[in-house]
């Protein structure tokens, strides 16, 4: 039996009890125990049905280089046509780095990584350094606001995009839900840099992570919080660790990723 | 005696046009195939041009245009080095193969009256036109060309008409006698052979026998000699001119918002791309003009004066003209409206419109497509189970239509692929390539292949690796390139132009241990480095600088550097 019945059966065991135990809950009580057991019906219909929408897609979710990261993901990983927010210090606190790491992730199954740099100071060395094929990457530099929202559109829409990184700093609230309908059309990854201020803005990303650097703790380490999480909970959170890899390395048994967390092919950081 | 007449344009029609026939070309300098379309096709809307002054127009010989436009481009960037001459030739020696154009005005010349005033006439159309233009006469394609070379001036618009007879071939022989031999249309090795034995104008060179020329240096410069006195028939290979794509409306002023301007460039594009159908083409350019007027400019105009509506209709404000361009032939009527809506909305206001122009001004022939059982529109339809296309498999046009429409509203320079360059300075280490620049085709199949297959779950095998530096880039070298840099040694935000930072050191390292950051003084509770470079001598001044990479009590990353030898502090960039 699917979950869905299972839940509403379950629901009219529970009125009938309730019906059989006495005529007390009759007028105001009985309206608050119908909407509640409404409340309760419609809870599980959505939770069955974002596992279904979910798996729509049919497509395994992409590791996200963390195994602690992937247990709060909803799907355990990074997953085409979701919008993902990473909040935090945009000035040096790492979370564009984090994001532009997460979006090569996926776009390495094929697309263009696009980068939408609208204040001209991004700088292409850096994502060479992170294992980022630049061949691969198209950046985007539009000028004014109006293209900017029409060109983040574009790109949004396009199937041949594979994913697409992009600071973000204000957006209105319509125009982030046609974005969220575009990607979810279209299957494109969408990564969006923004400030921690912006947690308190309304939020159409199907996940929303808030990052914050950890100060002086060996390698480069982050909090990573789960603010908002599409088919999953928001509340968890993990520390991550960006530590010195070979870039692009593999398992040579089962061709996955190999993260950060895989000590024994970490390199140390000898630059200093 | 034939009357042949030599139009040069110096540099290729590319550098010099007002009437839109050239303003694309010669910017794509890389991309050797664009620039042949261009150039070739640039040639051919002159060649249309001249067809008003006789029917009979071409060249001498037929052009590999690849060929010589690479060879051109080489010469240009000095990397022509493989082939050392003792002797450089004039580079402007073999401009005549994708430079100029010849007619034969034999007959038709009395139309004009005499072939000096038809050459005088079609110098000064090409002055009107903005094209900076050489034009002789003589009777040979050979002597056409030597005056046009070196007796031709074309800043003070004069022309050179050469005597035709017969029998004044010794005036003929007079005047080209003092030219050098750079004039005779002569391969670089000959010239350099000529040059080696210090044969310099082409009297010297007639002096001597021929027998002993051909012997020595070629048949090729005995036959050049004989033709440009008309001792030997050279035939011109004619152009001629192209189908023209264009499809015009004269409207009678009102408009009556965008949708109807938009149906308007609907309907005349429709015929357009029927006819390039049956010839199996595609639009890759398509010219717009639209005779328009704001605030009623037009008719305040027309009413008043006429020389105010002259200086208006000089001046071009009631004319408005873009072009689309796309990098992949297309008859789809629906990008092109799509591609066209982009451009309309960087018009601005219109009030009134008067004329309506559409040319499809480059076409080329489409790729052949696989016919299927089952419509476009049915073949899109995903088979497999779980309803999506895999990456690999949308097609490339998907891609290339997304670039088309980015570059039309955005501009070709805002649309570009990063690249590094082996170089320590930061600001010049990576350089943005357009994207236009690039094999459209090989790219967009490129990127949307997966990076390893094994992220596929289909596939349950690693592949093999590959090195570090193919991964990035096959075709550039230097040690900057190949070193393995770690994740976190560059900045992802960084400026141009460094800022002035006030920083604390530590006395016997030289490393920040405070910096004034967003209006305080911040602890540097950890750095990097330094890690110094001292390049770029041969730009200006030396650069040497110590970069570190610093962390503050917050958290915070940053790339900063000491100005050697004045120790000033510099902030670069951030760590994203």
């Amino acid at each position: 039996m699917p979950a869905s019945q299972q839940h509403q059966h379950e629901g009219h065991d529970q009125s009938k009890q309730k019906g059989e135990s006495g005529q007390s809950d009759q007028g105001d009580q009985g309206d608050q125990g119908d909407q509640k057991r409404i409340l309760q019906q419609l809870q599980y219909l959505i939770r069955d049905f974002q596992p279904v929408a979910a798996a729509k897609a049919g497509e395994s979710s992409v590791p996200t280089g963390w195994e602690q990261l992937d247990s709060i993901l909803p799907h355990g990983g990074w997953r085409s046509g979701q919008l993902v927010e990473w909040l935090g210090e945009v000035k040096g606190g790492g979370v564009g780095l984090l994001g532009l790491w997460s979006a090569w992730q996926v776009a390495q199954r094929g697309g263009v990584l696009v980068v939408l740099d609208n204040t001209g100071k991004f700088f292409p060395p850096a994502a060479a350094a992170l294992g980022i094929h630049l061949s691969r990457m198209l950046v985007v530099s539009p000028q004014g606001k109006a293209d900017f929202d029409w060109t983040l559109d574009q790109v949004l829409r396009c199937r041949a995009v594979g994913a697409v990184w992009v600071n973000l700093p204000k957006i209105d609230n319509r125009a982030y839900r046609r974005l969220q309908l575009a990607v979810e059309q279209s299957g494109v990854f969408g990564v969006f840099i923004r400030e921690q201020k912006c947690l308190q803005d309304p939020t159409w990303a199907h996940l929303r992570l808030c990052a914050t650097a950890l100060a002086g703790q060996g390698n480069w380490r982050f909090r990573v919080e789960v603010m908002r999480a599409v088919g999953g909970n928001a509340g968890a959170s993990c520390e991550l660790e960006f530590m010195e890899i070979t870039n692009q390395q593999r398992s040579e048994k089962d061709g996955a990723l190999l993260n950060p967390t895989n000590g024994s092919r970490i390199i140390t950081n000898n630059f200093q | 005696m034939k009357k042949i007449i030599c139009i040069w344009i110096p540099g290729g029609i590319d550098s010099t046009s007002k009437d839109g026939m050239s303003k694309e070309a010669g910017k794509d300098t890389r991309s050797v195939e664009r620039q042949v379309w261009k150039t070739q096709d640039g040639m051919f809307r002159l060649a249309r041009w001249a067809n008003r002054y006789s029917p009979l127009v071409g060249f001498p010989e037929s052009v590999n245009w690849k060929r010589e436009l690479a060879a051109q481009e080489k010469r240009t960037t000095g990397k022509h080095v493989d082939i050392q001459y003792a002797h450089q030739p004039d580079p402007r020696a073999a401009a005549w193969k994708t430079e100029a154009i010849w007619l034969d005005v034999t007959d038709v010349c009395h139309y004009f009256g005499t072939v000096t005033k038809l050459t005088q006439r079609i110098s000064e159309d090409l002055m009107e036109l903005d094209i900076a233009a050489r034009v002789a006469a003589a009777s040979t394609v050979g002597a056409s060309w030597a005056a046009c070379l070196y007796l031709a001036n074309s800043k003070v618009n004069e022309t050179v008409v050469l005597s035709m007879e017969q029998q004044d071939q010794a005036v003929v022989l007079a005047e080209l006698g003092q030219l050098p031999v750079n004039s005779l249309r002569l391969p670089a090795t000959a010239l350099d052979a000529l040059a080696r034995l210090g044969i310099v104008t082409l009297e010297q060179l007639m002096a001597l026998p021929q027998e002993a020329i051909a012997q020595r240096l070629g048949t090729v410069v005995t036959q050049r000699c004989q033709q440009i006195f008309g001792q030997a028939i050279e035939p011109l290979e004619m152009m001629y001119s192209q189908q023209r794509y264009i499809s015009e409306q004269v409207l009678l002023g009102p408009i009556g918002g965008v949708q109807m301007i938009v149906d308007l460039f609907r309907y005349l594009l429709e015929p357009i791309l029927e006819r390039l159908k049956k010839r199996g083409r595609g639009v890759l350019q398509l010219n717009c003009k639209f005779a328009v007027s704001r605030y009623g400019q037009r008719i305040y105009c027309d009413a008043t004066a006429n020389v105010a509506s002259e200086t208006a209709a000089a001046s071009g404000n009631h004319v408005e003209q873009f072009t689309i361009g796309l990098y992949r032939p297309t008859v789809e009527c629906t990008h092109l409206v799509s591609l066209f809506q982009l451009a309309w909305e960087k018009v601005g206001r219109i009030d009134e419109m008067y004329h309506v122009s559409i040319e499809a001004t480059q076409t080329a022939v489409m790729q052949q497509v696989q016919l299927g059982l089952f419509t476009e529109e049915e073949s899109k339809q995903p088979v497999a189970g779980n309803g999506e296309l895999s990456r690999d498999q949308i097609p490339p046009r998907v891609l290339a239509r997304l670039i088309d429409r980015l570059t039309s509203r955005l501009g070709k320079q805002r649309v570009t692929r990063p690249q590094l360059n082996a170089e320590s300075q930061p600001e010049f280490s990576f350089e943005m390539q357009a994207v236009v620049e690039l094999d459209m085709q090989r790219w967009c199949n490129h990127v949307q292949r997966p990076v390893r297959k094994s992220l596929d779950a289909s596939s349950g095998h690693a592949p093999p690796r590959t090195s570090q530096k193919t991964q990035y880039n096959t075709q550039r070298s230097g040690w900057a390139l190949g070193q393995q840099l770690p994740f976190d040694s560059r900045p992802l935000w960084h400026w141009g132009s460094p800022l002035e930072i006030q920083c604390h050191t530590k006395s016997r390292t030289g490393a920040p241990v405070r910096l004034f950051h967003s209006g305080s003084w911040q602890q540097v509770i950890r750095s990097w480095g330094p890690e110094r470079i001292e390049t770029g001598w041969w730009r200006s001044r030396a650069v040497r600088r110590d970069y570190f990479r610093v962390e503050i009590d917050s958290g915070q990353r940053f790339w900063v550097f000491r100005q050697l030898p004045t120790s000033q502090w510099f902030l670069q960039g951030n760590f994203g």
